[in-house]
């Protein structure tokens, strides 16, 4: 298991909008954006619990044939976490119960998520990977709530 | 007036059969017996199917999830069986691709249902695996990037309906269907592959002779490989596995 923390610069991607946002799997360039496959199935799911939406139409997906599951880019608003301190640990059980289902009757095998968060009172953006099983998922959970308090505390 | 046949009676006897099917899924036992065994398979899928087909029309959700739940695993029989015949005729990498679809089928059943006789079945298969197939360290893994495809279950785009890949619907797996390539970007090589027919077929050896990996023959071939070992495989699989 892995969890991998850095920042990212890029200009505001949040558009205005409020709530999650399902980004692009290269969401640094401009153009051309592809999403992991596994997005539009996650966005269905996660619809009907979240506030959530794509960053743009998406109509092109990234297949990887490997056997991990590629879970969508995931960008959690600064909007989204002040009007609801809870989102973080709500869309880490969302992405955990998705896993689950998705995986019933499968051999287990390790998924990587990607979920971005911006610190509100600067234009940095970090980034959290995670690559593990599902039951360690809580460890992306307590980097993102750290990220949140600090950012509180500043 | 016909008497209408009960889930519980459709249960038993497809109990039944593949407790008999099961007593051929071995390599001793004769091979025009399973192949007997394979068109009886073949004619109970269409049966479980028709019955299927009027759960649906019924709107009856448990009764078409349990029946797909038959389909499949006489599906996962049926292939195994297939194992059987082909590695009898030599044709192994036929042999290896039928064990996948085998167990993808079990993994399939086992979303609507989990007894010992899955749990069993799961069990066989792999031990079939082991003990007819050299193992594989390393199996091909391409990336590329696709269209969106349309959804078997409704036929729209994929992006516009709500239904979820990998849930069943009224005895139904949902997959995005008529996707097409659009760039391809790399092909890896992995140990944990999604589909595990995309395997290595032949390698290198001395002189760069090339050597099947089923039967470590020298296939005739050679091949230029000065700048390294050579290996031929299969990077991506078209499965036709029958989950409608």
């Amino acid at each position: 298991m892995s969890v991998k923390v850095a920042e990212v610069e890029i200009l505001d991607i949040e558009n205005g909008k409020s709530g999650l946002i399902i980004l692009p799997e290269n969401y640094l360039e401009k153009v051309n954006h592809r999403y992991h496959s596994s997005s539009l199935s996650f966005y269905k799911y996660a619809k009907e619990q979240l506030d959530i939406d794509f960053f743009d139409e998406p109509e092109a997906l990234l297949e990887q044939r490997s056997g991990e599951w590629f879970g969508p880019v995931i960008l959690i608003t600064s909007m989204a976490y002040s009007s609801n301190p809870e989102i973080i640990a709500i869309t880490c059980g969302v992405i955990a119960n998705y896993v689950t289902d998705f995986f019933r009757g499968k051999k287990p095998t390790e998924i990587k998520v990607k979920v971005i968060c911006k610190e509100t009172s600067s234009t940095k953006y970090t980034e959290i990977e995670y690559n593990g099983n599902v039951e360690g998922l809580g460890e992306i959970k307590e980097v993102l709530t750290e990220v949140a308090k600090k950012d509180r505390n500043e | 007036m016909n008497k209408r046949i009960t889930l519980d009676e459709i249960r038993e006897s497809y109990d039944d059969f593949i407790d008999s099917c099961q007593k051929f899924n071995y390599l001793t036992r004769s091979e025009s017996i399973q192949r007997e065994k394979i068109k009886e398979c073949e004619e109970y899928i269409r049966v479980v199917k028709s019955y299927k087909s009027q759960a649906i029309t019924d709107k009856n959700e448990d009764a078409s999830g349990f029946l797909f739940h038959m389909q499949c695993m006489l599906n996962a029989m049926r292939s195994s069986l297939i194992v059987w015949v082909n590695v009898k005729g030599e044709k192994y990498n036929e042999a290896w691709n039928s064990l996948i679809d085998a167990q993808e089928y079990v993994e399939v059943a086992l979303k609507i249902e989990e007894y010992d006789g899955v749990i069993n079945m799961r069990f066989h298969l792999d031990s079939m695996e082991n003990a007819i197939f050299p193992g594989w360290k390393l199996y091909n893994s391409p990336g590329h990037t696709e269209t969106i495809g349309k959804c078997s279950i409704c036929g729209k785009i994929f992006s516009k309906c709500d239904h979820i890949e990998d849930h069943i619907y009224m005895g139904r797996l949902c997959r995005r269907v008529d996707r097409k390539i659009i760039d391809v970007y790399h092909s890896a090589l992995v140990e944990n592959p999604k589909d595990r027919r995309c395997i290595i077929t032949k390698h290198s050896g001395d002189g760069g002779r090339m050597i099947d990996y089923f039967t470590w023959e020298e296939t005739g071939e050679v091949k230029d490989h000065e700048n390294g070992k050579i290996v031929e495989g299969i990077i991506l699989s078209l499965n036709g596995l029958d989950l409608d």
